[in-house]
């Protein structure tokens, strides 16, 4: 390797207090999921570069458990959108009780004893976006142009699937600070829950696959400030003082 | 710091009652809003529908959609606050489930990112 050349690039700005946000602080603030993209295509070379700054995250004893596949074939992202839509409407109609008074009597016991074996599926949040993807109303992919699946390899040291998080919105930040637009897919577990689709997909053990990476050129402008919940964070301070504080106001 | 009694830990909320569930409510300044839509064509939660004004401006205003009475499907993500060219949106209230889901340590009350 060659000799190390630069001056090392942190920090890359001095730190003064209510300073403006630098641009790396600039990206993470005002990056919105994208959910409506160009047809135009993303060229292999910029989502290379996209990956490279997957590849470059921290990841626990350095384990790097993952594997990428990037998906640009329009008509399999279509394919996927339709089985997706059918998977939601066959697993909705198993749990969604607010169809009508019938429901709701027998149906809802049912489904909060699910929701107690499976909380993080059955959330209200994703349990509403099923419920709009079965009625076709929302989308899950979004007619994205680029799909980049971020499979967890299981073996992984530690939790494999926090050093795929990592990765991901590595991925995201650099991808946003070039202009172009994503969003994070969880909804691809519902097609994961079937076999054919894994295999079609090449999901096969030891890999998993939770969540995905859509990406495009944004059509319109969704960048921007967010209000977001005010935190009570605990500081314990010299001497085990504690005082719990309000973060962001 | 809140706390969950034993009984509340355990209940999973109704997801279709009031009393059990807080969903996001955006507001539109009528004001200034032009009725262009498109934050009801980028809200995730598809939560948002265009309808006619009460005065006779002959525009239209976004409103949260009801699955049940008081239920929307805002999660207060504010993507639609932040694609509104006119800065119409404002995000009054916080997502929050009850009992089982019940978030501990923030508020409902929600800012913009704090320059410190
Ligand atoms: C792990 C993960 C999975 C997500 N899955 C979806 C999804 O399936 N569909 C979707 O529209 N958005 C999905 N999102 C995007 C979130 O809805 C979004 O990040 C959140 O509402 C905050 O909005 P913002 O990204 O614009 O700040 C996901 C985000 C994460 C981190
Ligand atoms: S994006 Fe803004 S101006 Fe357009 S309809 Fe929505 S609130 Fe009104
Ligand atoms: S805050 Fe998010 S979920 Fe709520 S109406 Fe706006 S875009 Fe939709």
């Amino acid at each position: 390797m060659a000799k190390k050349t630069t001056n090392n690039l942190s920090p890359l700005y001095t730190y003064q207090e209510g300073m403006e946000w630098n641009p790396v602080e600039k990206v993470i603030m005002e990056r919105r999921s994208i959910r409506n993209f160009k047809k135009e295509p993303v060229g292999d070379n910029l989502i290379r570069r996209i990956l490279e700054a997957g590849r470059f995250a921290p990841t626990a004893g350095n384990a790097q458990p993952w594997k990428f596949i990037v998906i640009k074939d329009q008509a399999l992202i279509a394919e996927m959108e339709k089985a997706t839509v059918t998977l939601s409407k066959f697993l909705m109609w198993f749990v969604d009780y607010n169809r009508n008074a019938f429901r709701r009597i027998f149906l809802a016991p049912y489904t909060k004893f699910l929701t107690r074996l499976m909380p993080n599926k059955l959330h209200p949040i994703p349990f509403n976006l099923l419920q709009q993807i079965a009625a076709e109303k929302a989308a899950a992919y979004h007619k994205a142009p680029v799909m980049i699946l971020l499979l967890i390899d299981k073996r992984g040291i530690g939790d494999p699937a926090l050093d795929a998080g990592i990765c991901g919105q590595n991925m995201v930040l650099a991808a946003h600070s070039l202009g172009l637009g994503s969003c994070w897919i969880g909804m691809i577990t519902v097609l994961m829950m079937n076999p054919f689709w894994r295999r079609k997909l090449g999901v096969m053990s030891p890999y998993e696959l939770t969540d995905c990476i859509v990406l495009g050129w944004p059509k319109g402008d969704y960048d921007g400030e967010v209000e977001r919940e005010v935190q009570l964070v605990e500081w314990i301070d010299a001497d085990g003082v504690k005082r719990i504080e309000r973060l962001g106001v | 710091m809140l706390n969950l009694s034993l009984g509340k830990k355990g209940k999973i909320p109704d997801y279709f009652k009031e009393s059990q569930m807080t969903y996001g409510i955006v507001t539109f300044d009528s004001k200034v809003c032009t009725g262009c839509g498109i934050c009801v064509s980028i809200c995730p939660a598809r939560g948002l529908r265009l309808t006619d004004r009460k005065d006779d401006s002959g525009k239209k205003i976004p409103l949260l959609i009801e699955t049940a009475p008081g239920i929307s499907l805002c999660m207060a993500c504010g993507d639609c606050s932040a694609a509104c060219q006119e800065g119409a949106i404002r995000i009054k209230r916080g997502f929050n489930a009850g009992f089982f889901f019940r978030k501990l340590s923030q508020k409902s009350d929600l800012t913009l990112p704090k320059k410190y």
